[in-house]
């Protein structure tokens, strides 16, 4: 069952990974053809600078999934040294419940704010002006994936500690 | 409670906290967001926490901050590619002549490669697996060999484009490209501290070596000619995005978008990697840099924010200010406070979190921002050659299994040295980082 867990979210981590490294190409592609379109045509800018923006927000929401699956979020670990793995464990267990707290804060808000913004269909006050909820709903997603992935991580670290034991 | 302490004693209680927390091993990013929602919540009540996530938001929602991805395309793209190779060959059959020459060759495509790449571990990386076996085959010591490639490799952060002082500029409101320009001289300044070092060292310490250097055969000039057109093309892109940055033709993330796409036609037509595989793993391994920094920026901003909102931001500057201590004996401490910061935190975490605080000080007390912000850059350099954090000792490390980390921290030493030695040429001449701002942006531009 954990097992099956564990794969899926990561699963979904590569395909969060997958989305993010897409983003950041397309945002290479809009910043030269504004550029294009700014400095040699003498074109008007609208929705270029907005949406490469919104792209960046969204990279970094939902592909912290995929760089916490590979470990790439960097921390202090200079303790662990000075730990046996027992304590190694618990420690990392007590860190992942307080992130795990904080992801679903964090959802919890997003999804209020999403809520809100698609319900009073608000935008995002600019010529271009798409629907609020779309860039906010970035962070609820990540939020989300977040979540998930810390519940995969105590999981996989409570059957780790009870291996110890 | 919280709300009745005094923001100073409120300040140390999130100071301690804040360590603790971050030395449990938590992630850096979540750790930051877990203390600011912490005190958050304690000071102001649970209505605050829709304000949090909108500030949390809309610390990543900014265009400048493209320029923070497209750099690091920019710069992965090269080291992934053989340019690091022709660069450190070109180098080397240029430079063979010069005293000390191949480690004076080692820094100087360091710099190089720094200014094409912006990262200080894809320089250490990229120029020492070439450049470390071949010194030490070539008779120099272990020590020096691994020394001056982790010294050399800081030099990414300083000298533009570098990702610091992006985020510096975000952080403080000032000119990226202003910035960027008073990096240059301090930049080059460093590098030839660093092969003052290199020569006094190869020639004084390790004399047996030195002896041994000069049966040298010349490259001949066709040797000299014929890797000059591969490394050009990326030479010029670089100088290009730094001359539309400076000439205010463009903003930071239009130049550095096209910059990247140039980048990719370049390593397209010159090396042939165009392959989606090959491609692919460049984005990705930019991606997770990026998000990583990313993250750190939006957690250090919402850190910032509820300092600020406790008031403890303003309240620290306002001591500070009525100690009436003398102005250098302050930038002493703030320098050691940045060097501490600077050995446990990545450049990008003490940047946006102290920022808000220092600035207002040093501004009060006359300190020119962008000459901080230069100093501030070298401190950070010297967190990345120290324990614990010291990421560019662990690549030497990484290059050089059968050097232990002992050895190569003994070899960086004395450059930690010489970088202090620049942050005390730069105190007493402080015309070396404004000169070349003031010269072609005018005095008062970018502002």
């Amino acid at each position: 069952m954990i097992d099956k867990y564990l794969k899926i979210t990561k699963k979904i981590a590569t395909a969060c990974g997958v989305f993010a490294a897409a983003s950041i190409m397309l945002s290479i592609v809009i910043v030269t053809e504004l550029v294009l379109e700014r400095y040699i045509f003498g074109n008007a800018i609208t929705w270029q600078p907005e949406l490469v923006t919104h792209l960046l927000v969204a990279s970094t929401f939902i592909g912290s999934a995929y760089v916490f699956a590979e470990n790439g979020h960097v921390n202090m670990d200079y303790f662990y040294t000075f730990l046996s793995e027992k304590g190694v464990t618990i420690l990392k267990i007590s860190t992942s419940i307080l992130c795990l707290i904080f992801f679903l804060v964090l959802f919890y808000v997003s999804y209020e704010i999403v809520s809100e913004a698609f319900v009073k269909n608000y935008d995002t006050g600019t010529i271009w002006g798409p629907p609020l909820w779309i860039p906010y709903s970035s962070m609820l997603i990540g939020a989300m994936l977040m979540t998930m992935a810390y519940i995969g991580e105590l999981l996989r670290l409570g059957r780790r500690l009870k291996e110890l034991s | 409670m919280i709300e009745n302490m005094d923001p100073l004693t409120l300040g140390a209680v999130v100071g301690i906290f804040t360590v603790m927390i971050l030395f449990s091993g938590i992630p850096i990013a979540f750790g930051l967001c877990v203390v600011s929602l912490v005190f958050l919540v304690a000071a102001e009540g649970v209505q605050i926490i829709e304000v949090y996530a909108e500030t949390f938001y809309s610390g990543i929602n900014s265009f400048i901050l493209l320029s923070i991805p497209m750099f690091i395309l920019m710069g992965m793209a090269v080291a992934h590619s053989p340019a690091g190779k022709d660069l450190y060959t070109g180098l080397d059959r240029w430079l063979w002549r010069l005293p000390g020459g191949l480690v004076i060759s080692n820094i100087g495509a360091c710099a190089v490669f720094a200014a094409l790449s912006g990262s200080s571990p894809a320089t250490c990386a990229a120029i020492g697996t070439m450049g470390i076996p071949e010194m030490r085959k070539r008779g120099y010591s272990a020590r020096l060999a691994t020394g001056c490639i982790a010294a050399g490799g800081t030099l990414g952060v300083l000298i533009p484009p570098s990702i610091v002082l992006i985020v510096y500029g975000l952080a403080t409101g000032t000119s990226i490209g202003r910035l960027f320009l008073a990096g240059v001289i301090p930049g080059i300044l460093l590098a030839f501290l660093f092969m003052f070092w290199a020569y006094i060292h190869a020639y004084y310490i390790d004399k047996d070596s030195a002896a041994r250097l000069k049966d040298r055969t010349s490259p001949t000039l066709k040797e000299k000619l014929e890797v000059l057109p591969r490394i050009l093309p990326f030479l010029a892109i670089v100088a290009g995005v730094l001359y539309v940055l400076y000439g205010g033709v463009a903003t930071p993330s239009e130049a550095s978008g096209v910059g990247a796409f140039l980048v990719f036609v370049m390593i397209a037509v010159v090396y042939k990697i165009y392959q989606p595989k090959k491609i692919w793993d460049i984005v990705k391994i930019s991606m997770k840099e990026s998000v990583m920094i990313m993250f750190i920026i939006a957690a250090s901003y919402i850190f910032a924010f509820s300092l600020s909102t406790l008031y403890v931001t303003q309240s620290i500057a306002q001591v500070v200010v009525d100690m009436g201590l003398n102005k250098w004996l302050l930038f002493f401490y703030i320098n050691i406070f940045l060097l501490v910061c600077g050995f446990f935190l990545p450049p990008v975490a003490v940047i946006v979190m102290t920022s808000s605080i220092l600035l207002p000080i040093l501004t009060d007390f006359g300190f020119d921002p962008y000459w901080f912000a230069i100093v501030f850059t070298i401190n950070m350099e010297i967190g990345l050659i120290t324990p614990p954090v010291g990421l560019n000792l662990y690549i030497i490390k990484g290059i050089t299994p059968d050097v232990s980390l002992g050895e190569i921290l003994k070899g960086s030493i004395p450059f930690i040295g010489m970088m202090i030695l620049c942050i005390l040429i730069l105190c007493i001449f402080p015309e070396i980082v404004t000169w070349l701002p003031d010269k072609l942006m005018g005095k008062d531009a970018g502002f």
